[in-house]
């Protein structure tokens, strides 16, 4: 199951780098509005896209590197199995809070972007910009597999801390 | 069970979660998700996803990254340990001068920054080491860095003010510009009270050494040359917001296209340097995102509860004197700051205060800058006081966390003080924007 965490955090590095898609494509839409008083009609509308799905999987990323913000200088203090027990609490209020949100985004992908008019055709949410792309719908169905995997991380993340040899639960103490 | 019930349940689940160290997005987002499931059925969760989808859809977050990744290239570059030394030199026979030279470094690379955590971690490893080996007061030096690595948020460009301005749906350059005189003030605190302490005990600060003072002008100004570009690029990001040449978006993009301009003509841009910062600010962007999305959910949930409607209800109750109101508001944001994070405390706190903060008929500007300056006291107390673990984190191993946490008191001291006074004179805050924008 190492595969998962691998893949959440290779996802991350590859979202990374849509930053720098951003900065750069911010940077000619602003030099071809004044150079060529050309503004682009797809920059914004991308960005936007490439930066909720980069913030989305950002969330699983850092569950899997274990740098979600959080209290420790309670929970540093107890014993190995106060710690063990605390973790525990830790990983179903994740798992309780990512399930739920998977549950609301996949009927609202359902209503948004496998979304078919009477004759069959894709009727999905559009953004409603001159390109009108279905970027709205996009952004929910990644937010779905986001939340998706954010789960699964933290499922392999419980199924660790029973594992016989999880013993002191310090590789979850960070 | 009655909503005054249920909210005292949800704060008890939410403070002993926290204290526990579950993580701020899973405690709000998993309470969130109980109580839509218990009130409303499985369709209650429906709330959770639409809200969460419908906050991705602000472009204005896109700028939220470009910041972060401008200043993660900009610590990744040497330009912070070149600003210092440039600086330093010139700190004289000024008792207490190397602190006073850490605050202004820190007041520049606030312009360059709009996050705190790494300006503090940069100045704990350049500006520490250096004001223990003149001899300075190790609460002293601690402080100076802990409080000046915190004005990141107080200068201009501001993630906080960001968020704040698509919460409070109020213009971000409005806030940009209302917080430039706060910050300045709250720098010149800092650089006042170490002149004093130095003054009346010159132990505290020792001046710099010969060589360094006694440095020919010429070579002072040389080292200027190195730091040029990186602050034109900051300090052009800002104009352009200021002036409305671009969107605070566009704006901070073209800023990070200039800091690794910058970090090339300086010879220190890298593949490896680059993958860092984005990685960097991948992470940051994860944290604060989930957790806003967690605490969006509960606010949401809470509102179908009635719990909004009652929360400004009490805070109704408190007082029928408006400016009792607002400092039982800034109160909350301050008790709150021990144990919670800014993002958490923006969104929990909002869409209860700025409708009462509306029919009040105070200005949100003016109270943006308020939370800014109440969540400047929040960085430095413990037990939850980012700023100190930040500077544990790179600090020499004599210097323990109690060492940190008992330099942080006179400079809070000076932060409510600040806040005190922009809070009675709202015009510390709104006399810019005024000029500017009219």
């Amino acid at each position: 199951m190492r595969w998962i965490d691998r893949l959440a955090l290779a996802l991350g590095h590859g979202l990374a780098w849509g930053f720098l898609a951003i900065a750069v494509m911010m940077a000619y839409e602003v030099a071809v509005r004044y150079g060529l008083n050309a503004p682009t009609f797809w920059a914004h509308e991308l960005a936007g896209v490439i930066a909720a799905v980069a913030f989305i999987f950002g969330g699983a990323y850092c569950m899997a590197d274990r740098s979600h913000m959080r209290i420790t200088f309670l929970a540093d203090r107890l014993p190995p199995r106060g710690r063990r027990l605390a973790e525990f609490v830790s990983l179903i209020a994740g798992a309780i809070y990512l399930g739920g949100l998977a549950v609301a985004m996949w009927s609202i992908s359902n209503r948004t972007l496998f979304k078919f008019a009477a004759d069959g055709t894709w009727t999905p949410e559009r953004s409603g910009t001159s390109w009108n792309t279905p970027a709205p719908a996009f952004v929910k169905f990644a937010l779905l597999l986001g939340a998706v995997l954010f789960l699964i991380v933290i499922l392999r993340q419980l199924w660790l801390l029973f594992r016989p040899s999880a013993g002191t639960g310090d590789d979850v103490s960070r | 069970m009655d909503i005054g019930t249920l909210s005292l349940l949800i704060v008890l689940a939410m403070v002993g979660l926290l204290m526990i160290g579950v993580p701020l997005a899973f405690v709000s987002g998993a309470i969130a998700v109980v109580l839509a499931v218990t009130h409303f059925g499985a369709g209650g969760l429906f709330i959770l996803g639409s809200r969460t989808a419908e906050f991705l859809g602000s472009f204005a977050l896109v700028a939220v990254p470009m910041f972060v990744l401008m200043a993660s290239i900009m610590e990744r570059s040497g330009v912070a340990r070149d600003l210092y030394r440039a600086f330093h030199v010139w700190a004289g026979e000024l008792k207490g001068g190397v602190a006073v030279i850490t605050i202004g470094v820190a007041v520049i690379l606030g312009a360059t920054t709009g996050i705190i955590g790494g300006e503090i971690v940069l100045l704990g490893l350049v500006a520490l080491p250096q004001m223990l080996k003149l001899g300075y007061d190790k609460r002293l030096a601690i402080g100076t860095i802990t409080a000046g690595g915190s004005l990141g948020t107080m200068i201009p460009p501001s993630i906080i003010l960001i968020f704040y301005g698509i919460t409070a749906q109020v213009s971000i350059s409005h806030l940009f510009l209302a917080t430039v005189l706060p910050g300045l003030m709250l720098a010149s605190f800092y650089v006042v009270y170490i002149i004093v302490r130095c003054r009346l005990n010159p132990a505290l600060g020792p001046p710099v050494d010969a060589t360094d003072r006694d440095m020919p002008l010429a070579e002072k100004l040389a080292l200027l040359k190195g730091v040029a570009l990186p602050l034109l690029v900051a300090g052009s990001v800002l104009i352009s917001i200021y002036a409305g040449f671009a969107s605070i978006t566009e704006s901070a993009a073209v800023g990070v296209v200039g800091t690794i301009l910058a970090a090339w003509v300086r010879r220190e841009l890298s593949f490896h340097m680059i993958r860092e910062a984005l990685i960097q600010s991948l992470k940051t962007c994860g944290m604060v995102f989930w957790l806003v999305f967690g605490t969006n959910a509960l606010i949401g949930v809470y509102n179908l509860l009635g719990g909004i409607a009652f929360a400004k209800a009490v805070l109704a109750g408190v007082s029928t004197e408006p400016t009792i109101i607002i400092a039982t508001m800034i109160l909350v944001f301050i008790a709150l700051g021990f144990f919670l994070d800014w993002i958490g405390i923006l969104f929990l706190t909002m869409p209860i205060f700025l409708p009462t903060l509306q029919a009040l008929g105070y200005d949100p500007i003016w109270f943006g800058i308020l939370f800014n300056l109440s969540m400047q006291i929040a960085y430095l107390t413990p037990p939850f006081g980012p700023a100190c673990f930040y500077l544990k984190g790179v600090a020499p191993p004599e210097v323990t966390l109690q060492d940190i946490f008992a330099a942080q008191w006179p400079f809070i001291g000076l932060q409510v003080l600040a806040l005190v006074l922009v809070a009675t004179f709202p015009q510390i805050a709104l006399w810019l924007p005024t000029l500017a924008y009219g």
